[in-house]
C-alpha cells in the first residue's frame, strides 16, 4: 500500500468512527454485550433497518464493484470497516448469508443479468435472503441432499424440503443447492438456483428453538415452477460453487474480540455473588476457571491477529485459521456458562425478569449452537485431521 | 506490532532445526542420557563448543559484550527447536543467569565470556520445600573482602556440568541477594541423583562456606529472570509439541489395525485434531509473551505467566496423547514418546504450576 493509498484508508476510517459514533443504534448498545454475532429475531426489522442505513452511507460492499452497488475500494478499507466496527461495538448485518455466501457465488459464476438483478437488493437489505443448503435427512453429509430440480421448459420444477433455514419467515428469497441428476456421484448432481419464496407452493414452518425464539424455519417446495434463468452456473455445479464460496470466504470474525469486555463483565458479577460466605471472586476454584478463560481469551486473540496478519501480507493463512470455528464455538459454551456461574442463583431466572434481561442466559443456550451448525465440531475435526494433517479418510485408509 | 516472523527469524529457525538434526539427533539424546560422568562431560563440551560456534549463546547478550544482542523473539525461536530437539544441556540456565549477571557490575567481565562459551551457568534458588516464594534460608557472610556461602539447593540443574551456579542467599540484613559460586570452590558438595526426566537433571548441591561472589540484590532482577523462565519453558512446548504430534501423525498413518491404519478412525483423529489445536495455540500465546518480553512493558509478566500455564499444560496433554496413540510401542524406551512426556512433566511443575500463574492472571484482571 502506497503512503497516499494508506491516508485514504485513515481518512476513510475516520470518516467511518464518526458515522459510527452517530449511528450506532441506541437499543443495539444496551444488547449487544450479549449478541456479538446473533440478533434475536425479535429485533429483525431493527437490524434490517441498520443494513439499510449502511448501504445509503456507502459502507455495503466495500471491495465489490460499484456497478453492482458496491464501493469498488480495496481490501484495507474492508479491514479497516471490520475494525472500526468491532471498536464501536456495531451490530451485525441482517443479510449475512445472502452477502457472504451468495454474492461472491454470483460475482464468480453467475450471468450479467443475475448480478445486476440481485447484489444491489443483497447489500440494501431490500430482498432479505435465506440459505437452502442442509435438509431433515441431510446434516453433516450435505451432499446426500435429496430436494430434486426437474428441468420442465423454460422452468425448474422443485419439490422437496430444506431446514434450519435463517429469517426463513421474513425471507425474499431462498439460494438452493438442489438435486439435478440424481443417477452421478452425489456431489457431481448438484445444482445452485435461486428460488422467490413468494412462489406457488413453497411454505415456511417456522421451529421453536431451545431459547424460545424462532430463528430458524423450514422450507417446503411442492411443485414449484422456478425459471431457469436463476440456475447459477451449469446445472451440476452447485457443489463447486458451494465450496469456492467457503473456500474463499476468508478472514477471521474480529467480534470476538469483545471477548475481552465480557471477561470484565463476569470479574464484576463475581465480586457482588456470594458463595461460602465470602464473594465468588475470591473463590479459588472460580478464579482458576476464570483465569483459564482469560488465557484461552488470549490464544484466540492471538490467533484472529495471526491470521488477519498473514492475509494482509498476502500470504496464505496458517494452520490456526482453520482451527478457529472449532476453538471459538467451544471457548464460547465455557465463557457462558462461566458467566452464569456468576450469577449465583440468579442466573436461573430468564430473560425481562432477570438482571441485565438476561442476556447471559439466553446466550449461555444459544452458544450450544455453535458447535453444530457450520460444521459440527466433529466434522471440523475429522476436517482438520483429514486436510491439516493428511490422515487418511475414514473407509478408505485400507491398505 | 506484527506477529509473522521476519525473513531473518525465520533463517534462524530453519538453519538450528537442521544443525540440530544433524548434530543431535534422538540416538545422541539417548547416547547423552546412558553416558556419566567424563563420558558425559565430554559430550557437554562438545555441545557447548557447537552451541557458541553457532553463536546462540550470545544471541541475547548485547553486542558490547560480544553478543548479537537480538530480543526474545529470536530467543524463543531457538528455544522452540531446542525443545524440538530435547536437547540436554544447560542452555535455558545459562540464559537467566546471564540475565542476572546483566543486572551486576560482573556484566563487562563476564558476560563475554558466557557468549564465548567459556563459561556455562545454572540458577540455584528452589529450596527443599520446593516453593517458588522465596522463603530461603541459604546464608551469605561477608567479612571484608570475602564472601562465605553457606546452604543447601536440592533441585539444580546441571550442576555437574555447568561451570557457575548463579545462588540466591540471604546477607546478614536478611536481604536475598544474587552470588556468584564456581562449581570447584570449597565446600561445594554434588550429590547426583536420578531425575524423571533424564534429559534435564536435577542434582542436591550443598554450600559448606564456599567463597562466592556477590552479584546484585535480588529485585528487581527477578521479576525479569521469572517473566524469562516462563516465556523459555513455553517456547520449549512449543518445539515440544510439534514434534510429538509429527511423530502420532506418521505412525497413525503407518500402524495397520483391522486392515486400515488406526488413523483412519475417528477416535484417532480426533486426538490428533485436539493436539494441532493445542499445539497452534501453545505457539500463539508464546510467542505473544515473547514479543511482550522484548517490549518489556509492564503486560511482559503477565503474558510470560499466561503462556506458561497454557504451554507447559498443552505440552503434557500433547505428550499424553502422543504415548497413547503410539500404543505399547509408546510405553517402551525404544521409542521416543517418553523424552517427551518427562520434559513435558518438568517444565510443567518447574517455575510455578499452571494452578499459580491462573491465580496471577485472576489477580491480574482484577478478580
Amino acid at each position: 500500500m502506497s503512503r497516499s493509498e494508506a491516508q485514504d484508508v485513515e481518512a476513510w476510517r475516520s470518516d467511518l468512527r464518526g458515522w459510527l459514533e452517530d449511528n450506532v443504534p441506541t437499543w443495539w448498545q444496551e444488547e449487544y454485550a450479549a449478541t456479538p454475532f446473533e440478533v434475536p429475531e425479535r429485533r429483525f426489522d431493527d437490524i434490517r433497518n441498520w443494513q439499510r442505513q449502511l448501504f445509503d452511507a456507502g459502507y455495503m460492499g466495500v471491495t465489490l464493484p460499484r456497478a453492482y452497488g458496491g464501493q469498488g475500494l480495496t481490501p484495507d478499507f474492508d479491514r479497516a470497516k471490520a475494525e472500526e466496527f468491532v471498536r464501536a461495538g456495531a451490530p451485525p448485518i441482517v443479510n449475512e448469508v445472502g452477502v457472504k455466501l451468495l454474492i461472491p457465488g454470483l460475482l464468480e459464476f453467475g450471468t450479467e443479468a443475475q448480478k445486476n438483478r440481485f447484489v444491489k437488493n443483497i447489500l440494501s437489505a431490500e430482498e432479505i435472503w435465506c440459505q437452502g443448503y442442509s435438509e431433515p435427512g441431510a446434516g453433516s453429509d450435505l451432499a446426500s441432499l435429496q430436494t430434486r430440480a426437474v428441468r420442465d421448459g423454460d422452468d425448474y420444477v422443485v419439490n422437496g424440503t430444506k431446514i434450519w433455514t435463517t429469517y426463513g419467515m421474513q425471507g425474499d428469497w431462498i439460494f438452493c443447492l438442489v438435486r439435478t441428476d440424481p443417477d452421478v456421484k452425489k456431489q457431481a448432481g448438484i445444482g445452485f438456483l435461486l428460488v422467490d419464496m413468494k412462489s406457488a407452493g413453497l411454505e415456511v414452518a417456522p421451529i421453536v428453538n431451545i431459547t424460545t425464539d424462532v430463528d430458524f424455519c423450514q422450507v417446503f417446495f411442492e411443485d414449484v415452477h422456478v425459471p431457469a434463468e436463476n440456475l447459477v452456473g451449469h446445472p451440476t455445479q452447485g457443489w463447486e460453487i458451494a465450496n469456492h464460496v467457503l473456500a474463499h470466504e476468508r478472514g477471521p470474525n474480529l467480534a470476538m474480540f469483545r471477548y475481552g469486555d465480557f471477561l470484565e463483565q463476569i470479574a464484576e458479577r463475581a465480586r457482588a455473588t456470594r458463595r461460602s460466605g465470602r464473594p465468588l471472586s475470591e473463590d479459588p476454584m472460580f478464579r482458576q476457571r476464570f483465569a483459564q478463560c482469560r488465557i484461552e481469551f488470549e490464544v484466540l486473540k492471538q490467533q484472529v491477529l495471526q491470521t488477519v496478519d498473514e492475509i494482509r501480507a498476502g500470504r496464505k493463512p496458517g494452520p490456526a485459521s482453520s482451527l478457529l470455528k472449532l476453538q471459538t464455538s467451544e471457548f464460547d459454551q465455557r465463557l457462558s456458562k462461566l458467566a452464569n456461574e456468576a450469577q449465583g442463583l440468579a442466573s436461573q431466572i430468564w430473560l425481562d425478569d432477570a438482571a441485565d434481561r438476561g442476556i447471559w442466559q439466553w446466550r449461555e443456550l444459544w452458544s450450544r449452537a455453535y458447535t453444530i451448525f457450520a460444521g459440527s465440531s466433529e466434522i471440523q475435526r475429522n476436517i482438520i485431521a483429514e486436510r491439516l494433517l493428511g490422515l487418511p479418510r475414514q473407509g478408505k485408509g485400507g491398505k | 506490532m506484527t506477529t509473522l516472523l521476519t525473513e531473518e527469524q525465520l533463517l534462524l529457525r530453519s538453519s538450528a532445526r537442521s544443525f540440530l538434526e544433524e548434530r543431535y539427533p534422538m540416538t545422541w539424546v539417548r547416547e547423552w542420557t546412558e553416558a556419566s560422568g567424563e563420558r558425559r562431560r565430554a559430550m557437554q563440551s562438545a555441545v557447548w563448543k557447537d552451541l557458541a560456534d553457532m553463536g546462540w549463546l550470545g544471541l541475547g547478550v548485547s553486542e558490547e559484550h560480544g553478543g548479537m544482542g537480538l530480543g526474545f523473539v529470536e530467543q524463543a525461536i531457538l528455544l522452540e527447536e531446542l525443545g524440538r530437539a530435547v536437547l540436554p544441556a544447560p542452555y535455558l540456565e545459562t540464559l537467566l543467569g546471564a540475565a542476572v549477571i546483566e543486572g551486576s557490575d560482573s556484566r563487562d567481565e563476564l558476560l563475554p565470556r558466557v557468549a564465548a562459551g567459556e563459561l556455562s551457568l545454572t540458577v540455584a534458588t528452589s529450596e527443599a520445600s520446593g516453593d517458588e516464594s522465596t522463603e530461603w534460608t541459604t546464608e551469605l557472610a561477608e567479612r571484608g573482602g570475602d564472601a562465605l556461602v553457606r546452604g543447601t539447593k536440592p533441585f539444580v540443574p546441571y550442576a555437574l556440568l555447568a561451570d557457575r551456579f548463579v545462588v540466591a542467599a540471604r546477607d546478614a540484613a536478611g536481604s536475598l541477594v544474587w552470588v556468584l559460586v564456581d562449581r570447584n570452590a570449597a565446600g561445594v558438595e554434588i550429590t547426583a541423583c536420578e531425575t524423571m526426566d533424564q534429559t534435564r537433571p536435577l542434582h542436591r548441591v550443598s554450600f559448606d562456606g564456599s567463597s562466592a561472589r556477590r552479584l546484585c540484590s535480588f529485585e528487581p532482577g527477578w521479576k525479569t529472570i521469572q517473566a524469562i523462565h516462563w516465556a523459555a519453558l513455553a517456547a520449549e512446548a512449543v518445539g515440544g509439541c510439534e514434534r510429538v504430534l509429527a511423530d502420532s501423525v506418521a505412525y497413525a498413518k503407518d500402524r495397520v489395525q483391522f486392515g486400515t491404519p488406526i488413523g483412519a478412525n475417528q477416535a484417532i483423529k480426533h486426538k490428533c485434531s485436539n493436539m494441532l489445536v493445542r499445539t497452534e495455540a501453545t505457539r500463539a500465546i508464546t510467542y505473544h509473551a515473547a514479543r511482550e518480553q522484548t517490549a518489556g512493558g509492564e503486560n511482559a509478566s503477565l503474558a510470560c505467566s499466561m503462556a506458561k500455564a497454557y504451554a507447559t499444560e498443552a505440552y503434557r496433554e500433547v505428550a499424553s496423547e502422543g504415548i497413547q496413540i503410539h500404543g505399547g510401542v509408546g510405553f517402551t524406551w525404544e521409542f521416543d514418546c517418553h523424552f517427551f512426556y518427562k520434559r513435558a512433566r518438568a517444565n510443567e511443575i518447574t517455575a510455578g504450576h499452571p494452578d499459580e500463574h491462573r491465580e496471577r492472571v485472576a489477580a491480574g484482571a482484577g478478580l
